[in-house]
C-alpha cells in the first residue's frame, strides 16, 4: 500500500519527536527523503523547545484559590433562593391555560390537569424518600451501609446499557468511579478492598471488549473514550499516591497497573483496529493471536500456517485481566476438545499436549456439556481462545455473574471467566483452579 | 465521547466541587503551557488560562458548556482566548517582554537561544492559517496526537494531517530566510 505523503510525514513527526535522529528517519523513506530532510528540521525546532516554565508555586496556588472562590460563589447562586417561583414562571411561560382569558374547555383542563398533579406529586414523594437513599448510596464508599444499593443501580443501568457505545461509555464511567472510590479510600488511610479492584478490572476490560464490537466509525471514538479516561486517572492517581499513606500504596499501584494494561490496550486499538478487534472480541484473550490463514492442500486438506503457543500463567493473586469464556470439561479427563469457535474448529480427535491450543481443522462436533470442577489441565475444548457454541456450561457474557462473584467455567491456559464481582465480596475470585461449574 | 472526563464534567455541571476542582487540577497545567508557549508571557498566559476556567464556569452555569469532550471543549476555548489575545495586541504597538524568570541555575545563552527561537517561531505561526496554527500549537505546545487533536478541530484525522503538512511547508518557507539571516 502506497503511503500518502501527509501520512508519511507524520509517521516521520512521530519517530522524531520520540527522539529518532533525522537520517535514521530519512532511511525508511528513501522515496521521499527529499521531501522529507527539508520540513522535519524545522520540526525538530519545535520538538527541542524546552517545556514552558509554570508560574512559581504561589502564584499557582493563587490561581487556584481565585479559582475556587469563583466555584464556591457559583456553587451558592446556582441553588435557587426560590423554587416555587421559578416552578410559577415556567408553568405561566408554558402552559397556554395560564396566561390566558379562561373558557370552559380551558377550566376542565385546569381541573384534570390538577389531579393529575396531584397524584404526580404524591408519587413524587412516595418515591423520593427511595431516591433520597439512591442518591445517598451513589457517593457512598466500600464499606458504607449503602453502598450495595449503588452497586446494585450499576448493574441495573449496565443490563439497560446493553452493549453498544452506551455500555462502552459506562463501563469507563463505572471504572473511573472504582478508582475514585479508591483514591478517597487511600487518603483516608483505609486499604481498599480486593473486591473494589476485581471490580475495576471487570469495567476495563467490559469496555474494552464491546468497544472491539463496535462497529469502525465508533470503535477508535470509544477507545478514545477509555485511553482519556486512563490518562487522567493516572494522572490523579500519582497525586494520590504521592500524598497517600503506606497502607494502601499496594492497591494504588495494582490499579495503576489495570488502567496502564487498559491504556495500552486502548492505544494498540487505536493504531491497528483489526489487530485489538481480532484480539478482544469478547471472550479472546489480550495476547490471542490472529486467526491462523488456512491455505488449501493441494489435497482439499486446509492446513493452519501458523502456530500459536500461548504463554500466558496464572497467578492465583493476580487478577486475571481478559475475560474469557471457556470451554466445557465434564471431568477431568477432557481429552476429547469438540465444538467449534469463530476463530477455527476444534480438533476431531485427541490432541497431543504440545498442540492443545492449535486450532484444528475438524468440524464441529455436536453440543457441549456442562462442566464440572476437575483438573484440566489439559482440556481441549475445541478452540481455547474462541467463543464456545452458545450452550457452552459456562456463565458467560459481561455483564451480570454469579451471586458470589466466583469465576465459573473450565480452566484453561488463559484464565477463568470474569464474572461481575460482587461487591460485597471482599475475597479474591480468581482462584487458579479451575473446572467448570454448569450454569 | 463519555469518558473520565465526562464523569467528572457531568459532576462539575450538577456544581461538584471536588470534580471542578479536579478539573481544574488535571487541566490548568497542560493548559497554561499551551498559551504560554504562544504568548510568552508569564502574566498573560496566567490570566488567559484563568479566562478560560472561568468560561468554562459560565458556561456550566448557564448550562451552555460542553456535555461531553472536556478536553476539546477547554483547547478550543484556550485557542480563541490566545486568537483574542493577539487581535487586541494588533492594536498596541508593543512587544511582549521576558518575563520568565531566570534561576542561577539557568544558562542565560540557553535561555536567550530559546527565547529567540520561540519568538521567530510565534512570529511564524501567526502568518499560518488560523487552522493550520492550531493545529502546530495542539501538537507541538500542547503535547497532543493527531486523535486529542482531530476532536478538538472537528475535523477527520487525514485532515489533521493535511493541514499539519502544509503548517510545515508553511513554516519551512518561512524560518529558513530567518534562519539564513541569523546566521549572516
Amino acid at each position: 500500500m502506497t503511503l500518502h505523503f501527509d501520512d508519511m510525514l507524520d509517521l516521520a513527526l512521530e519517530r522524531q519527536l520520540d527522539g529518532a535522529a533525522l537520517p535514521d528517519i530519512l532511511r525508511d523513506f528513501p522515496d521521499k527523503a527529499e521531501d522529507l530532510g527539508r520540513l522535519l528540521p524545522v520540526t525538530a525546532v519545535l520538538a527541542a523547545l524546552p517545556p514552558a516554565p509554570l508560574p512559581a508555586a504561589a502564584a499557582r496556588q493563587a490561581d487556584r484559590q481565585a479559582f475556587l472562590a469563583e466555584v464556591e460563589q457559583m456553587t451558592e447562586t446556582a441553588v435557587s433562593p426560590a423554587p416555587v417561583a421559578r416552578l410559577k414562571g415556567w408553568i405561566v411561560a408554558t402552559l397556554p391555560w395560564s396566561s390566558h382569558q379562561k373558557t370552559d374547555k380551558d377550566k376542565e383542563n385546569y381541573l384534570m390537569s390538577s389531579l393529575i398533579l396531584k397524584a404526580a406529586l404524591a408519587l413524587v414523594l412516595f418515591f423520593g424518600a427511595a431516591g433520597g437513599t439512591a442518591a445517598a448510596a451513589a457517593d457512598s464508599l466500600p464499606g458504607s451501609p449503602v453502598y450495595p444499593l449503588k452497586i446494585a443501580l450499576e448493574d441495573t443501568q449496565l443490563a439497560m446499557a446493553g452493549t453498544g457505545e452506551t455500555a462502552v461509555a459506562l463501563h469507563t464511567d463505572l471504572a473511573a468511579e472504582r478508582l475514585h472510590e479508591m483514591e478517597q479510600l487511600a487518603l483516608a488511610d483505609h486499604v481498599p478492598a480486593d473486591a473494589t479492584l476485581e471490580r475495576l478490572q471487570y469495567h476495563l476490560d467490559a469496555a474494552l471488549n464491546l468497544a472491539a464490537q463496535l462497529p469502525e466509525q465508533t470503535m477508535s471514538g470509544a477507545l478514545l473514550q477509555i485511553q482519556e479516561m486512563v490518562q487522567t486517572r493516572t494522572r490523579a492517581m500519582d497525586q494520590v499516591q504521592a500524598q497517600a499513606p503506606a497502607a494502601p500504596q499496594a492497591a494504588l499501584t495494582q490499579a495503576q497497573t489495570m488502567l496502564q494494561n487498559a491504556g495500552e490496550l486502548a492505544a494498540a486499538g487505536l493504531q491497528d483496529p483489526q489487530t485489538f478487534r481480532h484480539r478482544n472480541t469478547i471472550n479472546r484473550p489480550a495476547d490471542a493471536p490472529i486467526q491462523p490463514e488456512m491455505t488449501p492442500h493441494p489435497g482439499g486438506i486446509f492446513t493452519p500456517t501458523l502456530t500459536i503457543t500461548p504463554s500466558v500463567t496464572i497467578s492465583a493473586t493476580q487478577p486475571v485481566t481478559t475475560p474469557l469464556r471457556l470451554g466445557p470439561c465434564a471431568s477431568g479427563d477432557c481429552g476429547t476438545p469438540q465444538g467449534n469457535g469463530p476463530y477455527g474448529p476444534g480438533r476431531n480427535g485427541p490432541q497431543p499436549e504440545e498442540t492443545a491450543v492449535s486450532p484444528g481443522p475438524g468440524a464441529p462436533q455436536g453440543e457441549p456439556t456442562p462442566g464440572t470442577p476437575g483438573d484440566c489441565s489439559n482440556c481441549g475444548d475445541g478452540n481455547q481462545y474462541g467463543p464456545q457454541p452458545e450452550d457452552s456450561g459456562n456463565g458467560a457474557g459481561m455483564p451480570g455473574g454469579s451471586p458470589d462473584g466466583v469465576p465459573v467455567g473450565g480452566q484453561s491456559q488463559n484464565g477463568p471467566q470474569y464474572q461481575a464481582p460482587d461487591a460485597s465480596s471482599s475475597t479474591s475470585s480468581h482462584s487458579a483452579s479451575g473446572g467448570g461449574s454448569g450454569k | 465521547m463519555t469518558t473520565d472526563y465526562d464523569a467528572l464534567l457531568q459532576k462539575a455541571k450538577r456544581g461538584d466541587r471536588l470534580a471542578l476542582t479536579a478539573i481544574y487540577d488535571t487541566f490548568h497545567p497542560p493548559l497554561y503551557r499551551y498559551i504560554y508557549r504562544q504568548v510568552d508571557s508569564e502574566e498573560t498566559a496566567r490570566d488567559l488560562t484563568a479566562d478560560v476556567f472561568h468560561r468554562l464556569l459560565q458556561a456550566l452555569q448557564k448550562g451552555t458548556g460542553p456535555d461531553q469532550y472536556l478536553q476539546a471543549w477547554l483547547y478550543r476555548v484556550a485557542h480563541n482566548a490566545v486568537v483574542d489575545f493577539y487581535r487586541r495586541q494588533q492594536h498596541r504597538d508593543h512587544l511582549p517582554l521576558l518575563e520568565q524568570v531566570i534561576s542561577a541555575e539557568d544558562d542565560p545563552v540557553r535561555l536567550a537561544e530559546d527565547h529567540i527561537t520561540a519568538a521567530a517561531l510565534r512570529q511564524s505561526l501567526r502568518h499560518l492559517t488560523p487552522d493550520q496554527q492550531q493545529v502546530i500549537a495542539l501538537k507541538f505546545f500542547g503535547g497532543l496526537n493527531n486523535q486529542e487533536i482531530a476532536l478538538i478541530v472537528a475535523k477527520p484525522i487525514g485532515a489533521v494531517k493535511a493541514l499539519q503538512h502544509r503548517a510545515i511547508a508553511a513554516l519551512q518557507r518561512q524560518l529558513v530566510p530567518v534562519e539564513e539571516e541569523l546566521t549572516v
